[in-house]
């Protein structure tokens, strides 16, 4: 135990023990500090200095009110009520209804899937089935991401795909025909170059989706229950594979199926085949890619600072000279173009030149003065 | 502090799916996290909305947890995060005042800075106004020191530090606010003799 007879008011309040006693005090610290204090009357003035210390740097950072707080409180509670599902009463039933419950939830789900089964004896939409029957058409490539970054890949039309860890996406060589196609497992953000004659589609999983010309990120793992669709500019339009429809959407050059706009979501629930759409929450976009959430409108920033955020973006390397391009300013809004797209726009402005190779872009430029 | 058996009670119903037990929960911590939130903004909607989202948060996950969130520290780091990626931009401005870590002075315990901080509790204004005259980080420190009670470890926690790092903030934050001070006082001694 610490010697605390020559503790000076400062010493006190810088101690973690004293602190915690003073602002809240908890039974531990209270038991010890009023006994200590029982045995040490003469510190009696040091320990009320000490608190005073304490009390006044706790009361200049105080920002808010009760009723402030209240206000908030009911809107969070508001809003968890809403989101509150049916389980509340099913974990209310007794231990005996939950297990016949249970129990009949299983054979209807065991029973069904031997129906399912039976009817659709035809192959189930993975990644593997995908590939197959797109890419008869085509030379396809495959990019598997295996390590923990995520990496860039641009496609033919100039479309960027930033693919995430352990995802893989299978695309032609070059798109031809009416219609561009492309095939995930995993998670993906794309920026698709526009092209309202030559619809873009995305399979992942059960999921079609299909743009026009947009920014996206789809998350479609193999082992998970759900597919999601995050948009951040323009319109997705997503249906499933199964989707009677299918081949009309690939022939049709408007968005139909399920509309989803920006700061929206979809999401297909696996064993329900069914869509959920719904507004984009902040830890959603948290655990996405940094890109969905990154904008690209710049005014007066350092190029320094715009190559940084779009090597962030995209985890791609962009070489040029640091010293040269220190003094250049951007202004531009950039939006939902791929990456070449934007990387031309910002050397148009540089009048620098650029190149894009394995995986880097070089640029060169005189630099501004 | 309520006893440890209500806490578990309302945690229990928390994962539940009680959304009174998250109310209450959230009330119990709703005031440090916002006055810590105004560490990095002014913005009062923005920080609501950053404390909303991480209950709400943890009420979408209620049934994943394996064991109570409602830790002042975790809750804090959690905030801390999901403000700077909401501030990307501020937090480059917070990384102006990223002071230069020191080299700790050799012989002085972290713990025992020997700061004379008795003239802080004589007036509160001016404490406030110097408080906030402080470099962010060192107002963050501050913060968790001696609002929220925390020990060095913890504040390295929260702000993913060293414990060397904390302490020489800390350090700095305090030393400032002296220096500050005895200018301050220094100054209204000059105006009101000549006054």
């Amino acid at each position: 135990m610490l010697d605390y007879s020559q503790y000076t008011a400062n010493e006190f309040a810088l101690d973690a023990s004293f602190r915690k006693w003073v602002l809240k005090n908890t039974p531990t610290e209270s038991i010890f500090w009023e006994n200590w204090l029982a045995q040490h009357p003469e510190k009696h003035e040091t320990i009320q200095q000490a608190k005073a210390i304490i009390v006044a740097l706790r009361n200049v950072q105080e920002e808010i009110g009760e009723e402030e707080i209240a206000a908030a409180i009911a809107k969070i509670v508001d809003v968890a009520e809403q989101r509150n599902i049916k389980k509340v009463n099913f974990w209310r039933n007794s231990f005996f209804q939950k297990i016949s419950l249970a129990a009949s939830v299983l054979l209807v789900t065991l029973l069904s899937y031997v129906v399912f089964e039976k009817l659709s004896e035809k192959e189930t939409p993975t990644y593997s089935n995908s590939v197959a029957k797109i890419a008869q058409k085509t030379k396809f490539i495959e990019i598997k991401n295996t390590s923990s970054t995520s990496q860039l890949i641009t496609l033919s039309d100039g479309s960027s795909v930033v693919l995430q860890a352990d995802s893989k996406l299978s695309y032609p060589e070059k798109f031809t025909g009416n219609t561009r196609e492309v095939v995930l497992s995993g998670e993906a953000f794309f920026e698709i170059a526009k092209n309202p004659n030559q619809p873009f589609f995305v399979y992942a999983n059960e999921v079609v989706a299909k743009v026009l010309g947009t920014s996206f990120t789809i998350k479609a793992f193999e082992d998970e229950k759900q597919v999601q669709v995050f948009v951040k500019t323009g319109k997705v339009s997503v249906f499933s594979q199964k989707n009677v429809t299918l081949k009309e959407q690939q022939v049709s050059k408007v968005l139909t199926g399920l509309l989803v706009l920006p700061n929206q979501q979809a999401t297909f629930i696996r064993p329900k085949w069914q869509f959920k759409r719904a507004e984009l929450t902040a830890p959603q976009i948290i655990a996405l890619p940094v890109i969905q959430s990154q904008s690209f409108i710049f005014k007066n920033k350092s190029v320094l600072e715009v190559f940084d955020i779009l090597e962030n973006a995209y985890g791609i390397k962009i070489e040029y000279d640091k010293t040269l391009m220190a003094s250049c300013e951007l202004t531009a809004e950039l939006g939902d173009e791929p990456l070449a797209e934007k990387i031309k726009l910002i050397c148009e402005v540089l009048e620098a030149k650029y190149e894009m190779k394995d995986g880097k872009i070089v640029i060169e430029g005189k630099g501004c003065n | 502090m309520e006893p440890k058996n209500d806490y578990i009670a309302l945690w229990k119903s928390f994962q539940e799916g009680d959304s009174k037990a998250l109310g209450h929960l959230a009330n119990h911590h709703y005031k440090v996290l916002f006055n810590y939130a105004t560490k990095f903004t002014k913005d009062r909607e923005l920080i609501k909305d950053c404390i909303q989202d991480l209950f709400l948060f943890l009420w979408d996950h209620r049934e994943k947890l394996q064991s109570s969130p409602f830790v002042t520290i975790y809750l804090l780091k959690s905030l801390r995060n999901n403000l700077f990626k909401k501030l990307n931009q501020e937090k480059r401005n917070a990384s102006d005042d990223l002071d230069i870590d020191l080299p700790f002075t050799e012989g002085i315990s972290p713990e025992s800075e020997l700061i004379e901080l008795e003239m802080f509790y004589e007036n509160e204004s001016k404490l406030k106004s110097l408080l906030t005259s402080l470099p962010k980080r060192q107002q963050e420190v501050i913060f968790l020191k001696f609002y929220e009670g925390l020990s060095i470890e913890e504040i390295a926690e929260v702000m993913d530090m060293n414990r060397q790092s904390v302490s020489n903030l800390l350090h700095r934050a305090i030393l400032n606010l002296k220096s500050n001070w005895f200018l301050a006082a220094q100054l209204f001694y000059v105006l009101y003799l000549k006054a």
